[in-house]
């Protein structure tokens, strides 16, 4: 008996583990250049954005904009248009310059300050075929504890229309209105707190209490969320040119998301392979993170090759793409139990740019009340 | 008679060479001595010339002059006659010539035959033909086979040495052996691991068999480690080549007690392998998949269960296992590295038996015996797994091992029946089985089944036949439960095959010859939506058709008494066949989809694209004084079957692709050159073996490579050149209390993928580490005999860390962060090393017993190294990726087994 138990106590060890590894690769000496941007069938003008890779191992994910000496949108046409500075490391093209047209393939050539010269590959710009429809549905999920969490997969059906392109990209863009208290803002005096209403609020201190003046002009703002990852296309999932059932993202129900209602879009976008391969690589790799089974990690494929014998290489893309959009609202009375809304039991009472990075103020124009 | 003794040959040397002798040795024989017995010539001329010749009667009298010597002098009529024979002759003086005898042979035959009367073994006594008719010039075939004296098994690799004459010769995998003797008296040791030693005191003069029968030693005797037949066997085997010992495989000290034929491969010299539990190994610098694993003949895909925790073989149910490294007999093909040919066990002719195993992770069972009696026998082997616990012992949630599940079993059995003494039928299968469940939904299965059947037929003395005609499959499907993704993905592989051997021996050749014959029949994929609501649809990859055929003769012969010759050559012939589609890309142009210009459809049995090749092997073996020898080996060889993969360490759920329209046949030449010794009778073996190997079309994939399901697979994959080198050490202390061995390998696993176009090169075209470049593996293993039943067991190994490729830096590109990873394999993981020890207690050495069990008690990973099994990246912020390895044994984990035998 004695020996049986010795043998089953062995059983409850504890014997794998998994640990942070680190690799003693020394700090990257030089930084790449990354140049990321697009032309469509929509009007221009159309912008690129130059920045510089920055340390897998900083603290923060900083993207620093840097400048060029020169940067070239040109057609197989053989217009092209030099774009101009319009912020840091941002570039644009006249807004009736050269527009991106189907059929036409374009290239981008940029030369860095240092002399350096690279050319994207040339990008045909294909039609997108159509997003047909998007619709949702309510789901719950388990997360690591265990608890239950809800909200709607955004799906949607969408045809290549009539070609043989099935190289799409789906963004999903989630917009929702979010209401905030600036009026109730304090700043610490002392032991305690006092109030200090922000002034977009429209709100003033008045003889010990607030005083309204004009209407806020930070209380509402409109916040956007992305889908995680890009989500391209799979051909295991077309039939007769067709993707049907395609999940674009997935939307939490939040205190903040469901305040009123969201405004789910899906966008498609057509690519050339080399695109795809470029956004298939990071949805990989997104995908892959944490994999049992995940294939070794490799390059981002860039389509800028260096021109005259110029050294390094260039992350990120230049692309040419059709774009097609649909949306729908999803609104509280689509959840099936309210009950799973949150409630807001925390009013937040700084600014809404505060509380959602990149959140606007000025009502879209595709939001209807 | 005349008695005459020869001299002592210091003395000899000191005397000066008469002109009267010489001139009597200058004497012609002339066409009347033709057939005529030396002795009588010799006193002929005594009587004539007055010069006397010393010697025995009984030394020459058998010895007879041939029309070779007619014309010739007398000396060299002499030397000619004498040449492989213990017969010499010296000239002392003007009136005197000597014909003397080297004692050393004899010498050496006493002390054989006393050491083991002294040792009370049992010393056979055999008469093989009369005296009367031999001639000492003769050469004598003597052949035989080696049995095992229980099952009638032939024992494989079993060393057979003439030691008197030191030479020998190793069992072939019919157990037989063949050897070429001097008229006279022969020590004869047979010898086989774990198996008592038989000598036999031989008295031959003509051509003669003899099979004997060993039998199992109930103690351990010499080696409980792997150790290298190379060095083992100096003076009897090819390059390159071990022969693994069942029995030594179980008392080594294992991962929870699991005895594991591939882990103790993976710490031969020359191999390695991926990760901690990684399936399959990397030999001589080669990929897992140019490792050929044969089960009674027939291909295995996949060897192991759990993705690589434990080999899918039971050693219960294995007779031998014979691996190839380096000398590779033509009679292989089809892979470029190495063979594995593991054959199961007969049942015995005799009586039942039985024999087990219960471990902490699965337990087996093995029954055999006889249906009747000394005619047809079966065995029948099962183990099963109750490994759950395993997994769920995963301190991490680490994509939720910890909650997965995890079964598995396989199982073999055999009939053997003997129609007469030359007759043999044997119907072997095999099954193996793995079902594993991730949290969440997805479960993998995988299967490998095979069964042959296989005639072998003695035809006569010299020539024998076998026939086997089999038919396996491998098999994997995955299944996504999800609701919107939900999948089922299969994949199988069948093929039947046929092969016809034949083993000839005509004086002094061993010759092999044969035909092979296997046709591929591969689903790469069929995906069906797991229910209505997925959106996954029904996807058929086109089928893919092949046969691979080979014609092989071999020969192996002595050139001269030093010189041993194996010579090969393999004729492989593959066809690709319809019903398929090619897709055709515009030229000048990279090979995407983009630039598919055309689709060629071909029927059903259509080539599709035939490749022939000559495949030529070498060996060479020189044997130096002091039980040493050099060896040689040239090896070319061509493979046609591809593992694709993008993944570290192989997974079930690779792909393996044909070679077509595409995709070029792999091609590795392979170099070798070793040095073998025994050291102080034996007591000590040691041996150095380098090699070069040159590989064409090897496959890599791109970054971002799509395998699966992927109809233009060919776009994602790219074929270039590769080249490995290394040297490989080794010794052994093999005698004593404390035995084992040493090894050390240094070892360079290179790659250069150099397309035309702009992403159909990898690092720029330069040459990279592949991922099982390991430049140094140390492995020790040792075993100390505390009594002839109890005994402490060892190993340590250490590993470079293989390359792996990392992030440096992130970016970021519209709402997306990346990581942006750096050239390929530029990196490394941490070294591996790991010390295991082990306790062994046998039961009784009494030859009749109703159990004879076994308990093992080992300590894996003695110090608790994490050892990293995977490295893996997480994300620390969204597209920042950390690397994180995981650990499957990051404890010293202690386990007990028990073994046992009825």
């Amino acid at each position: 008996m004695k020996r049986n138990f010795s043998i089953y106590s062995l059983l409850l060890i504890s014997w794998a583990c998994v640990d942070r590894i680190t690799f003693d690769v020394g700090i990257p000496t030089s930084f790449p250049i990354v140049i990321e941007g697009f032309i469509s069938d929509e009007p221009g003008p159309y912008t690129i954005k130059v920045s510089k890779a920055f340390d897998i191992e900083s603290k923060q994910s900083i993207k620093t904009p840097i400048s060029v000496r020169k940067l070239i949108l040109s057609d197989d046409l053989g217009a092209s248009e030099q774009l101009v500075a319009i912020a840091d490391g941002e570039y644009q093209t006249d807004p009736l310059g050269i527009q991106g047209t189907v059929g036409r393939t374009y290239t981008l050539e940029v030369e860095l300050l240092d002399g350096r010269i690279f050319r994207s590959i040339p990008d045909p710009l294909l039609p997108a075929g159509n997003v047909d429809s998007v619709y949702h549905q309510f789901e719950e999920r388990k997360n690591k504890d265990g608890a239950s969490e809800y909200g709607f997969n955004v799906m949607f059906n969408s045809s290549s229309g009539n070609q043989d392109n099935y190289y799409f990209l789906w963004k999903f863009v989630g917009t929702f209105q979010v209401e905030t208290n600036p009026e109730l803002y304090t700043v610490r005096c002392g032991e305690s707190r006092c109030p200090a209403p922000l002034p977009c609020s429209s709100y003033v201190l008045s003889g010990g209490g607030l005083q309204w003046t004009k209407p806020c002009e930070c209380c509402t703002c409109w916040a956007k969320i992305f889908n995680p990852e890009p989500i391209v296309s799979d051909n295991q999932t077309v039939e007769n040119g067709r993707f049907l059932n395609v999940n674009a993202s997935y939307l939490p129900i939040t205190q903040w998301t469901f305040l009123h209602k969201v405004h789910a879009e899906v966008q498609q976008f057509s690519l050339s392979p080399q695109a795809f391969a470029f956004w298939k690589a990071i949805q990989d790799q997104k995908r892959a993170t944490g994999s049992l089974f995940a294939p070794q990690s490799g390059k981002i494929p860039s389509n800028f090759i260096a021109i005259n014998g110029s050294e390094g290489s260039i992350e990120g893309i230049f692309y040419a793409s059709s774009i097609s959009k649909k949306s729908i609202y999803i609104t509280r009375n689509d959840v099936p139990n309210q009950s799973v809304i949150p409630t807001v039991e925390l009013l937040f009472t700084d600014s809404c740019e505060k509380l959602f990075p990149g959140a606007t103020t000025v009502k879209p124009d595709y939001w209807i009340d | 008679m005349k008695l005459k003794y020869f001299l002592p040959l210091i003395i000899l040397v000191l005397i000066k060479t008469s002109a009267h002798s010489q001139s009597v040795l200058s004497a012609i024989v002339d066409e009347t001595e033709k057939g005529k017995s030396l002795t009588p010539f010799l006193i002929d001329i005594e009587k004539k010339t007055g010069v006397r010749f010393y010697f025995l009667p009984e030394w020459i009298d058998n010895i007879s002059f041939t029309e070779g010597n007619v014309g010739g002098s007398l000396s060299a009529a002499l030397d000619e006659l004498f040449l492989g024979t213990d017969l010499s002759y010296v000239v002392i003086n003007e009136n005197t010539v000597v014909i003397v005898k080297d004692p050393t042979q004899t010498l050496e035959r006493n002390t054989v035959l006393q050491e083991a009367s002294r040792g009370q073994r049992k010393i056979d006594k055999l008469v093989i033909g009369t005296e009367v008719k031999s001639n000492p010039k003769k050469r004598i075939l003597f052949s035989g086979a080696v049995l095992d004296g229980k099952s009638k098994d032939p024992l494989i690799g079993a060393n057979i040495t003439v030691r008197d004459l030191k030479i020998g010769a190793v069992t072939n995998q019919e157990g037989k052996f063949e050897l070429f003797l001097t008229p006279g008296f022969h020590a004869i040791s047979y010898s086989y691991v774990n198996f008592e030693e038989k000598i036999v005191d031989l008295e031959i003069y003509s051509d003669g068999e003899l099979n004997i029968e060993l039998e199992e030693t109930p103690t351990l005797l010499d080696e409980i480690v792997v150790v290298d037949r190379a060095a083992r066997e100096i003076t009897t085997s090819g390059i390159g080549q071990t022969q693994l010992s069942l029995k030594e495989i179980k008392r080594a000290p294992a991962m929870l007690g699991e005895v594991d034929l591939i882990k103790q491969v993976q710490v031969l010299p020359g191999v390695t392998t991926a990760g901690e539990a990684a399936s399959g190994f990397n030999v001589r610098g080669g990929s897992v998949d140019q490792n050929l694993i044969l089960y009674d003949g027939l291909p295995v895909f996949n060897s192991s269960h759990v993705f690589g925790f434990f080999s899918s073989f039971n050693s219960e149910a294995i007779r031998d296992v014979t691996f190839f490294r380096g000398g590779i007999p033509a009679e292989y093909g089809g892979r470029v590295s190495s063979v594995l040919d593991i054959r199961s066990k007969e049942g015995s002719y005799e009586k039942w038996n039985a024999s087990g195993g219960i471990g902490m992770v699965s337990t087996n069972l093995m029954i055999n015996g006889p249906i009747k009696r000394d005619k047809t026998s079966v065995t029948a082997s099962f183990r099963t797994t109750y490994s759950d616990w395993l997994i769920n012992t995963v301190r991490s949630n680490y994509v939720g091992l910890d909650k997965s599940a995890v079964t598995f079993y396989d199982g073999a059995a055999k009939l053997t029946h003997l129609f007469n003494e030359k007759t043999k039928f044997t119907l072997s299968g095999y099954v193996s089985h793995d079902d594993f469940r991730l949290q969440g939904d997805t479960t993998y299965r995988w299967d490998t089944s095979l069964i042959s059947a296989r005639l072998d037929h003695q035809v006569n003395s010299k020539l024998s036949a076998s026939l086997q005609i089999g038919v396996g499959a491998y098999s994997y499907d995955v299944e996504d439960k999800d609701s919107l993704n939900g999948f089922n993905l299969q994949y199988k592989i069948t093929y039947p095959t046929v092969k016809f051997d034949f083993h000839w021996t005509p004086r002094n050749h061993k010759v092999d010859f044969g035909v092979q014959s296997t046709y591929y029949d591969f689903n790469p994929g069929t995906l069906l939506p797991s229910s209505e609501k997925s959106n996954r649809k029904f996807v058929q990859m086109d089928l893919q058709k092949s046969l691979e055929s080979g014609l092989y003769v071999s020969d192996q012969f002595d050139l001269s008494k030093k010189i041993h010759v194996d010579l090969g050559l393999r004729y492989s012939i593959f066809t690709s066949m319809g019903p398929g589609k090619v897709y055709i890309y515009e030229s000048g142009k990279p090979r995407e989809t983009l630039n598919t210009i055309d689709t060629i459809t071909y029927g059903a049995g259509k080539k599709i694209e035939t490749f022939n090749n000559l495949e030529p092997r070498l060996g060479l073996r020189y044997d130096l004084k002091k039980e040493a020898s050099i060896k040689f080996g040239y090896n070319r060889i061509y493979q046609y079957l591809h593992l694709v993969t993008n993944t570290t360490a192989v997974t079930p759920i690779d792909i393996w692709q044909p070679t077509g329209y595409y995709f070029k046949p792999q091609q590795v030449d392979q170099f070798s050159l070793g040095y073998f010794k025994n050291i102080k009778e034996k007591k000590y073996q040691a041996f150095i073996e380098a090699y070069y190997k040159y590989y064409n079309n090897v496959l890599e994939f791109k970054d971002g490579a799509q395998l699966i399901l992927n109809p233009q697979i060919e776009t994602d994959l790219l074929q270039g050149k590769a080249r490995s080198y290394g040297v490989e050490t080794q010794v052994s202390k093999l005698t004593g209390n404390f035995t084992g061995s040493l090894s050390y390998t240094y070892s360079r696993s290179l790659r250069t993928i150099k397309g035309e176009f702009n992403g159909e090169s990898i690092n720029d075209g330069k040459e990279y580490a592949s991922n099982f470049d390991q430049p140094h593996v140390v492995n020790l293993n040792w075993k100390y005999n505390l009594t002839r039943r109890h005994f402490f067991t060892g190993s340590f190994t250490y590993r470079t860390g293989r390359p792996i490729t990392l992030p440096l830096t992130a970016f970021s590109v519209e709402n997306f962060t990346a990581s942006a990873f750096s050239d390929r394999n530029q990196y490394r993981i941490p070294d591996y090393h790991r010390l295991d020890i082990g306790f062994v207690i046998e039961g009784n050495h009494k030859r009749k017993k109703l159990l004879d069990g076994t308990w093992t008690i080992s300590v894996y990973n003695v110090y608790a190294r994490k050892n990293p099994y995977s490295v893996f990246f997480k994300e620390a912020r969204p597209g920042i990726l950390r690397p994180y390895q995981l650990s499957i044994i990051g404890v010293a984990l202690p386990s007990i087994s028990y073994s046992f035998k009825l």
